[in-house]
């Protein structure tokens, strides 16, 4: 890992705003090159997996474990402009713990004038029954890399409700079809990252534009949870740096999942070699 | 699973008890001849390791992934008497994530108190890293006494009792980081040895604050150690039970770790959990949903 990237460590208004709202947006994280090919390798690991699924054109597709099917989507994994921000909320004990992509296509004309609720929820699951508190501990966060423009309110746009992930209940209008009070459409442009929290309560937005919205979530969290899905990830790690296998889950054991010894976190060494002793603390 | 382990469901009284202490006391947990089957496979495990030189003569030791050794091991995994307290603390998404056996033999009493474990509470960087207060639970483990130690002075397991609950437990600075230097005079006011006779149980939450203590009896001390965690947590130690799962039951297999899919242990449908498929027919589902707003 490059020592420049830490030009990009998370910012006290950043921090500030994560545990304030439970999410923020950098803009420009990927250059446009790099969108156009990640849409290239995007679109082909959705069209065959469309085709497996049997899914219309209309429907939209939850492609889990992606990681490990084009060597671009591992750059991201440690991506420079985005990383350090990921351990400055988390800490050095994080790995990969599940990647999905979302693409979403226009919605079907009928569906264009329904009135109805987006899905909203929060992540992980159980978790968010089995873990007493309220609020509960945040465990985990995702970054989503949006490779479509989503400045237009129409495309589908990521939507929260800023501050919710501090409330383990989120109150929906009577009328069944209302989004919650406080529901916030993200627009951001090709290229940028929306950073988080585990548990703020979200949802995709309704496509209504002819433009076929694509986003790519990487999810970090504690070493001691398992993943969430297969992570596909074992001929990846013979080229990868210390660091990378980290991140794809490897270990020197069960043990060191909750108790870890050096070699189980590289992460730790370069933090602590580059930002000193006080920023692996505790 | 037999039903007649329902006669053994958490009562209101031991669930008020655990949650306000920390832990539960199950005595008579195992009968007799059950001590005696599991101290003869713990035995059995120690010998070998004593020949391989794994273990050392009159030293602690403890080992993982014995559940190919011995049967009884695996019949442990569901005991009647214990699984329906478990689940009935943590639900139905559980299963084993860590288990041990260890042994400690009788040590001269130096009269410095040697034989001491640091004060800790399980699951390490957990403990740091879940950031609300108190912390989850997120699990628990049973400790199964195969040895009487209804005395203090028997190498007892201490507990500060109600500590699962508070941020800061006021140690003694005495208490040494490494367990080699522990000694008996940083012992916590509030501390108090568990005192058992063979065959109990102990059942205590991730986050009492524990210790091992020191054992100048003549017995050696036994001790089978079983974590139950919710399915997403990983397991702590190596767990190495995959070959076991085609001879186990579909709770059995749950409880060692199967898993349909990744995802199913966040998001799991019946396939995912027999375990819960099994309440779902034996309390109703009315109840076993109800087990998710127990909180």
């Amino acid at each position: 890992m490059d020592a420049s990237c830490l030009d990009y460590c998370l910012s006290e208004k950043e921090r500030l705003d994560f545990e304030e709202n439970g999410f923020f947006a950098v803009d420009e994280a990927l250059p446009l090159q790099l969108v156009e090919q990640l849409t290239g390798a995007v679109d082909r690991a959705d069209a065959q997996s469309r085709r497996e699924k049997g899914l219309g054109r209309h429907d939209s597709n939850l492609l889990l474990d992606f990681i490990g099917k084009d060597d671009l989507f591992l750059e991201l994994l440690d991506w420079p402009k985005v990383f350090p921000k990921v351990w400055g909320i988390l800490g050095w004990h994080i790995q990969l713990y599940h990647s999905h992509i979302v693409t979403l296509p226009p919605a079907a004309p009928h569906a264009r004038n329904l009135k109805r609720r987006l899905g909203w929820h929060q992540d992980t699951g159980r978790l968010n029954i089995e873990l007493e508190g309220n609020p509960r501990p945040r465990v985990s966060l995702k970054v989503a890399y949006f490779l479509t423009d989503t400045t237009a309110l129409d495309r589908g746009n990521f939507t929260v409700v800023p501050g919710s992930h501090l409330r383990n209940e989120l109150e929906m209008p009577a009328d069944g079809t209302a989004d919650p009070a406080g529901a916030t459409p993200i627009c951001v442009k090709p290229g940028s990252a929306v950073f988080f929290d585990r548990r703020l309560w979200h949802s995709a937005g309704i496509n209504l534009s002819d433009v076929t919205r694509k986003v790519l979530f990487y999810g970090y969290s504690y070493r001691w949870l398992k993943p969430r899905d297969n992570m596909t990830v074992s001929h990846y790690m013979d080229r990868c740096d210390p660091i990378r296998r980290q991140l794809l889950g490897a270990s020197s054991g069960g043990m060191g999942f909750t108790s870890p010894a050096a070699e189980d976190v590289p992460l730790r060494e370069w933090i602590r070699q580059h930002l000193g002793e006080e920023a692996v603390m505790p | 699973m037999k039903r007649d382990c329902l006669a053994h469901v958490l009562s209101d009284a031991e669930r008020k008890l655990f949650e306000e202490q920390g832990f539960l006391v199950v005595e008579n947990a195992l009968s007799a001849p059950m001590v005696e089957k599991l101290v003869a496979a713990v035995d059995g495990l120690h010998l070998e390791a004593l020949e391989e030189g794994a273990a050392t003569p009159g030293k602690l030791w403890s080992t993982t992934s014995f559940f190919d050794r011995d049967q009884t091991f695996l019949d442990l995994l569901d005991w009647p008497l214990i699984l329906p307290k478990v689940w009935g603390i943590l639900g139905w998404n559980i299963f084993l994530y860590h288990a041990h056996v260890t042994i400690k033999p009788p040590e001269a009493n130096t009269g410095s108190g040697a034989g001491w474990l640091e004060w800790h509470q399980d699951s390490g960087r957990v403990n740091v890293e879940l950031r609300t207060f108190p912390a989850p639970r997120l699990s628990l483990k049973v400790g199964y006494f195969l040895t009487d130690v209804s005395e203090s002075g028997r190498g007892n397991f201490y507990v500060i009792p109600g500590s699962h609950r508070v941020d800061e437990v006021p140690l003694s600075a005495e208490v040494g980081r490494d367990p080699e230097e522990a000694t008996a005079r940083g012992l916590p006011e509030a501390a108090v040895p568990v005192c058992v006779d063979a065959g109990a149980a102990v059942i205590f939450d991730r986050r009492l604050w524990h210790s091992r203590s020191a054992n100048h009896s003549t017995l050696t001390r036994k001790v089978l150690f079983y974590g139950y965690g919710y399915r997403w947590i990983r397991p702590k130690d190596d767990m190495v039970v995959e070959h076991l799962y085609e001879h186990l039951s579909p709770i059995r297999r749950q409880l060692l770790g199967d898993a349909v899919k990744n995802n199913g242990r966040y998001a799991p449908t019946d396939e995912d959990v027999p375990l819960k498929v099994w309440l779902d027919e034996h309390l109703g589902t009315a109840a076993v949903a109800a087990m998710d707003r127990m909180d």
